[in-house]
C-alpha cells in the first residue's frame, strides 16, 4: 500500500542510454500518498473476527457474525467509490 | 439414470453445446486482422472496456470455487468456510492502487505477464523464469478445482461411473473446452462469461429467495446447521464445526482471507484480465464494482447450511468410492427444484467452471510463451510462432490440472485453490512490492522465493487428510507444528493458521536479510528498465515492444 511520499532526491530514474548499470534507485518509486487512500483499508475490519464472532443480535434469522460481514460489503464499495471519484481527475487528464 | 436426471442432462447438454458453439464463433468477435498474434489470442487485442472486463474478471473469480467448494466447506466445517466473504471484500480495495501501477508500467513497456514486469524491473531473466514457473504451477491446482466442480455436477446428473472411465464425461467436457480455447483465445471466455453470469444470477436469485422460504427461514436453517455441526465426527471424535468461529480457527479465518486476497491478483489469469482492459479508469470502475459479486458469494456460501437443513446427503463418487461433499449444492438443486430448472442450474455451474479454466490456461500459456519459450528456447520467434506456442501450452496446462486432481486428494476441494495460493504468494515480493520499490536485491528475492516455497511445501506435505491418510490433505497448520531448528515457540497450541501466510513471512525475512548481505558485498543489482514516470502513465506510447535484457 502507499505508505510514504517519495524521497525528495528520487526523481530521475535510469533510462536505456544514460544510467550506470550498477545503481538502480532503492527508495520508493513515485509513490503518491493521499490520505483519502486510507479509506481502502476500512474493509479490513472484516478480517478481525473477534469483533463480530457472536450469534446475537440476529437479523432476519442471520447471526451477527454473518450479517455484519454482509454489511461490510456496501461499506467497502462506498469507500472504494469515494477514492475513485476523488482521485480520478489524475487519470483523466491524460485520457482526452 | 431416472427420468428427472434425463431432463436435467438434456438441458445441461443443450446449454453446454450452445456455449461451445459461441466459443468457436468468438474468434470472429471484434475481429483483428490476424489472430495469429499473442496480443490477439492471449489478451483479446487489449481492447476490452469496462463491461467486458467486469464479466471477464467476474468469470475469473467467481467460479466452481464459489458454487461448489465454499458451500461444501460450510456444510462440513461451519463458519470457517465463510472466510471467502471477507476475502472478496478486502481484495479489490487492497489491490486497486498496485494494479493501476502494474497496468501503467505494462502499457508503457508492452508487458503481457507479471514475469515480463519482473524481468524489466530487475534486469533478470532468471528471476522472471522463476516467477513464470510459479504462475504456471500455481494455476494448475486452481484449474483442478474447476474440474472438481464440473465433475460434481456430472455425477449428480447421474454420470457417476466407476473406475477410471467414470471420469470420461469430465474429460469430454474438458476436451471441448480445450478445443475452443485453442481456436479463439481470450475472446471465447470473455464472450461466454456474459452468458454464464446471466445464468448464474438467475439461479442464485431463485435459490436464495425460494429455498429459505421453503425450508422455514434463515433462523431454522442456522439452527439445523448448528445441530448437525456440533455432532462429533466419526473420524476425529471432535465436533465437525460450528456456525461461529472457535478460539482455534479465528487466526486461520483472518489469514485465509488476507492470504487469498493478496494471492488473487498475483495469479496470471487475474493479471491477464487487468492488462486486457483499455484504461486505468476501466480498472478503477471495476475494482469499485466487483465486490458486488461478494453478496452473491456470501448467499451461495450459505447454501452449505441450506443443504444441511434440507437433509442433503452427498453423492458417493463412483470412481473414488467416498462421499463427495462437492456434490451438496448440485444435490440440493436436484432435490428442491423442478428438473428443468435444475438442468439450467447445473449448466450455470458447469459453464461457471469452464470459463475460468479457459482464462487460467490462457494466462499460463502466455507465461510459457513470453518468459520461457521466447527467452530461453527461441529468441527469434515470430509473433506467429508465439501464438502457436501459447495455444499448445494452454493444452499442456490443462493436462497438468488433470494430473493434480489425480495425484492430490485434499479433504476439501477448496484446498486445491489454497495450495495454489501458497505457491503464488511466493511471488508477492518480486511482483507486488516491486511495483512500489526496488529496494530488494534480485538474488535476495530468489533466495526468499526458494526458502518460502520449500518450507511451504514441506508444511503442506505434513498435513494429512484425516479421511484418507494421504499427504497434502489441507492448508491449515496448527501452531504447535511450527518449529525453527528445534525451537517450537507455540508448542501445544491448537490454534490454526494458513500455511501460505507463514511461508510468505519466511520469504520476506530471507529476502530482506539477503538484500542487506548482498548489498554489503557489493553484488551487482542490474539495471532498472522501467522509469519512475511509467507507474502513473495514462497514455500508451506508439512503440510498445519489450526491451532486450542482456545480463542474467
Amino acid at each position: 500500500m502507499t505508505t510514504s511520499a517519495p524521497p525528495p532526491g528520487e526523481s530521475s530514474s535510469p533510462t536505456e542510454e544514460t544510467s550506470p548499470p550498477e545503481s538502480p534507485p532503492r527508495g520508493w518509486t513515485d509513490v503518491r500518498f493521499r490520505w483519502i487512500n486510507l479509506l481502502l483499508l476500512v474493509p479490513l475490519v472484516s478480517i478481525l473476527p473477534f469483533l463480530f464472532n457472536s450469534e446475537e443480535p440476529t437479523l432476519a434469522g442471520l447471526p451477527f457474525f454473518y450479517w455484519f460481514q454482509l454489511l461490510v460489503i456496501p461499506v467497502g464499495i462506498l469507500c472504494t467509490v469515494a477514492v475513485h471519484r476523488l482521485t480520478r481527475h489524475v487519470d483523466e487528464e491524460g485520457e482526452q | 439414470m431416472n427420468g428427472t436426471q434425463t431432463v436435467e442432462l438434456v438441458i445441461f447438454v443443450a446449454l453446454f453445446v450452445a456455449v461451445a458453439v459461441m466459443g468457436f464463433m468468438a474468434s470472429r468477435w471484434r475481429r483483428a486482422t490476424d489472430l495469429e498474434h499473442l496480443d490477439e489470442w492471449g489478451l483479446g487485442g487489449r481492447r476490452f472496456g469496462s463491461w467486458v472486463t467486469w464479466f471477464l474478471l467476474g468469470g475469473d473469480l467467481y467460479t466452481a470455487y464459489t458454487f461448489v467448494a465454499i458451500p461444501a466447506l460450510l456444510f462440513s466445517s461451519g463458519a470457517l468456510g465463510f472466510y471467502a466473504v471477507p476475502y472478496t471484500i478486502i481484495a479489490f480495495p487492497l489491490v486497486m492502487l498496485p494494479l493501476l501501477r502494474l497496468w501503467s508500467v505494462s502499457r508503457v513497456h508492452g508487458y503481457v505477464t507479471p514475469a515480463d514486469f519482473v524481468r524489466g524491473r530487475y534486469d533478470s531473466p532468471l528471476l522472471a523464469l522463476l516467477i513464470a514457473i510459479t504462475g504456471i504451477v500455481a494455476t494448475m491446482p486452481y484449474i483442478a478445482l474447476q474440474l472438481a466442480g464440473l465433475e460434481a455436477v456430472l455425477r449428480t446428473i447421474g454420470l457417476n461411473g466407476t473406475g477410471f472411465w467414470g471420469h470420461a464425461p469430465l474429460f469430454i467436457a474438458f476436451v471441448v473446452l480445450a478445443a475452443y480455447t485453442y481456436q479463439s483465445g481470450l475472446r471465447a471466455p470473455a464472450l461466454i462469461a456474459v452468458v454464464k453470469d446471466l445464468l448464474i444470477y438467475l439461479v442464485i436469485l431463485v435459490a436464495i429467495i425460494y429455498l429459505p422460504l421453503k425450508l422455514g427461514g434463515w433462523g431454522a436453517i442456522f439452527d439445523a446447521g448448528q445441530a448437525k455441526l456440533s455432532q462429533p465426527s466419526p473420524a476425529t471424535g471432535q465436533p465437525a464445526g460450528s456456525i461461529l468461529l472457535t478460539a482455534n480457527n479465528q487466526l486461520q479465518y483472518a489469514t485465509l482471507a488476507l492470504g487469498s486476497a493478496l494471492a488473487l491478483f498475483l495469479y496470471p489469469h487475474s493479471v491477464t484480465g487487468v492488462l486486457s482492459s483499455q484504461s486505468r479508469s476501466t480498472i478503477r470502475r471495476n475494482m469499485a464494482a466487483l465486490p458486488a459479486y461478494s453478496f452473491l458469494l456470501a448467499l451461495l456460501a450459505l447454501l452449505g447450511y441450506v443443504a444441511i437443513a434440507a437433509g442433503v446427503k452427498p453423492i458417493v463418487n463412483g470412481s473414488t468410492g467416498r462421499a463427495d461433499t462437492n456434490t451438496i449444492v448440485p444435490v440440493l438443486f436436484d432435490n428442491q427444484f423442478p428438473s428443468w430448472f435444475a438442468g439450467i442450474a447445473f449448466a450455470a455451474i458447469g459453464i461457471g467452471a469452464l470459463v475460468p479454466a479457459a482464462i487460467m490456461s490462457i494466462a499460463a500459456a502466455n507465461l510459457w510463451t513470453r518468459n520461457i519459450y521466447k527467452e530461453f528456447i527461441r529468441r527469434d520467434a515470430t509473433p506467429r510462432d508465439e501464438a502457436r506456442q501459447a495455444k499448445l501450452a494452454s493444452l499442456v496446462v490443462k493436462v497438468g490440472a488433470v494430473l493434480f486432481i489425480v495425484l492430490i486428494d485434499p479433504q476439501f476441494s477448496v484446498d486445491l485453490q489454497l495450495i495454489g495460493g501458497v505457491i503464488i504468494l511466493m511471488t508477492l515480493p518480486a511482483v507486488a512490492i516491486a511495483l512500489y520499490t526496488r529496494w530488494f536485491h534480485r538474488w535476495a528475492l530468489v533466495a526468499g522465493w526458494v526458502a518460502g516455497l520449500a518450507w511451504g511445501m514441506y508444511l503442506l506435505y505434513g498435513i494429512v487428510n484425516p479421511n484418507t491418510g494421504r499427504h497434502f490433505g489441507g492448508s491449515a497448520l496448527a501452531l504447535d507444528k511450527l518449529s525453527f531448528f528445534g525451537w517450537a515457540p507455540w508448542d501445544g497450541s491448537k490454534v490454526q493458521i494458513y500455511v501460505g501466510f507463514v511461508a510468505l513471512i519466511l520469504n520476506l525475512v530471507v529476502a530482506a536479510v539477503g538484500t542487506l548481505v548482498l548489498r554489503a558485498l557489493g553484488t551487482p543489482e542490474g539495471r532498472d528498465h522501467t522509469a519512475t514516470s511509467d507507474y502513473h502513465a495514462t497514455r500508451v506510447p506508439e512503440s510498445t515492444t519489450p526491451e532486450a535484457v542482456t545480463s542474467v
